[in-house]
């Protein structure tokens, strides 16, 4: 019997969906430390409700939940996205002109990426820093694809011209 | 193409070869790609997956979590629940309490709630001494008087029938041929042969068979409490059964009628006493053979 009460299957779509559910609430709330207790709670509730979700609607159950609860934990205002602060190993790049002008960039872009709408950023960031998709990403958002690729094409076209600000 | 719809197609991987290489003659052709590889720097930090789902795993122990289709805990819990069940069985059991009285023995038995029975010889009687405390009833054949303390119903089980009271002073005997209550003091309801008969103090009832009979009680106790045995219009043959059982020997009968009735005692510790007690008030005689321990008795 394929059910989720069966700690085996629950074990196998928490794996294959704890990760999503994170980099998702991740992405789109910003950087929080109760990111990972969401994650957590959503699939105690899933494990409470596993005689009426059925595996293949985990995914949607988990979401929705998660959302709620994020509502529930603290009020969405600003934004933001940690970035690493990463040094290059070429010696002519350390500079501190070029040094300089690395920050900048990267503060102009963790603002842009907070002017961007929940979808947007969701969509670009989890396409290009994930890798995922946009088969995936429109099954996780519960959009089509075109609604997908015209989300990403947006946040970069407002990330571009944010950036170009600076210049 | 324009350039928007060039880049539309490039951040969605849509580009064919010619679009790629005008593309990449854009002149913010760097710009763009930086910007999708500076992305990569706003990675969200990696969920430690298996560590995080060991940690879930002790939480969700504390859920229950009722709707499993099969879980082994429920053969546990059935597997327990049996095993609980034989136990306060055999506990049970083991609290019943047999008495016996050989031939000449009396016993005194003091009941769980300090009621007292008095056994004559030949008796048996069963209680348990778990489940008095919820129903004062117990198992009886042969001859007992009861003192019974004031509480709930106390029943008294005989083959021959049921006798119930609440507190009183009675005494039950229940032989073969005669089934006999005295009551001696308060109230005692008696069942038998489908009736109901209530008896009070100085009230007594004898059946057989056949009939059913109040009878007045004369002494303020069994008689066989002071070592004699006290008959009232009976029939002799009730009484040569009692005394069969009070010496453990067999009397065999020639040429007699045995429904003549007999009111008197027979000594309880002398057969011969006994013997001679009674064929001398029915003007008969009697012979004994003490190896076979037959007793016959014939007309004079």
């Amino acid at each position: 019997m394929k059910n989720l009460c069966v700690e085996r299957i629950f074990e196998a779509v928490y794996k294959k969906l704890s990760g999503d559910l994170y980099n998702f609430l991740y992405y789109k709330y910003g950087n929080h430390d109760e990111i990972a207790d969401v994650v957590q709670e959503s699939f105690v509730k899933l494990w409470q409700n596993c005689k009426k979700v059925l595996p293949e609607k985990a995914r949607g159950f988990l979401f929705k939940v998660a959302k709620n609860q994020m509502l529930n934990k603290f009020k969405h205002d600003k934004v933001v996205l940690n970035y690493q602060q990463k040094l290059t190993d070429k010696v002519e790049h350390r500079n501190p002109e070029y040094l300089l002008e690395e920050a900048q960039f990267y503060q102009k872009y963790q603002q842009a990426l907070g002017k961007l709408t929940d979808e947007q950023r969701v969509a670009f960031l989890l396409n290009k820093v994930e890798g995922k998709k946009h088969k995936e990403i429109a099954e996780m958002l519960n959009v089509t694809q075109k609604v997908v690729e015209y989300r990403i094409y947006s946040a970069f076209k407002i990330i571009k011209k944010e950036i170009q600000e600076l210049k | 193409m324009d350039k928007e719809n060039l880049i539309y197609k490039w951040l969605n991987g849509q580009l064919t070869g010619e679009e790629k290489k005008a593309f990449e003659q854009l002149p913010d052709y760097d710009l763009n790609v930086k910007i999708i590889e500076g992305a990569k720097r706003f990675k969200a930090p990696e969920f430690p997956v298996e560590k995080k789902y060991t940690e879930l795993k002790s939480r969700l122990k504390h859920y229950k979590n009722e709707s499993q289709y099969f879980n082994p805990v429920w053969l546990y819990r059935m597997a327990a629940i049996f095993i609980i069940a034989l136990t306060a069985y055999f506990y049970i059991q083991s609290n019943t309490v047999e008495i016996k009285t050989l031939a000449f023995e009396k016993k005194q038995v003091v009941l769980p709630d300090a009621s007292i029975v008095w056994l004559n010889a030949h008796s048996k009687l069963t209680y348990n001494k778990f489940l008095w405390h919820l129903k004062r009833q117990l198992k009886m054949s042969g001859d007992a008087f009861f003192k019974v303390t004031k509480g709930s119903r106390f029943d008294v089980h005989t083959p021959s029938g049921i006798v119930s009271v609440v507190g009183t002073e009675f005494e039950v005997k229940a032989g073969t041929e005669i089934f006999e209550v005295r009551c001696f003091e308060g109230v005692v309801k008696v069942k038998i042969h489908k009736k109901t008969v209530v008896l009070t103090h100085g009230e007594a009832l004898q059946a057989t068979h056949k009939q059913i009979q109040k009878i007045p009680v004369l002494q303020p106790k069994p008689e066989w409490l002071d070592n004699d045995d006290q008959f009232k219009s009976v029939p002799l043959s009730t009484v040569l059964q009692a005394i069969e059982k009070q010496y453990k020997v067999k009397i065999k009968t020639q040429d007699i009628d045995t429904n003549q009735l007999y009111t008197g005692a027979f000594a309880r510790h002398d057969l011969k006493l006994a013997l001679k007690a009674l064929v001398e008030a029915f003007g008969l005689t009697y012979r004994y053979d003490e190896t076979h321990k037959i007793v016959l008795i014939s007309a004079n």
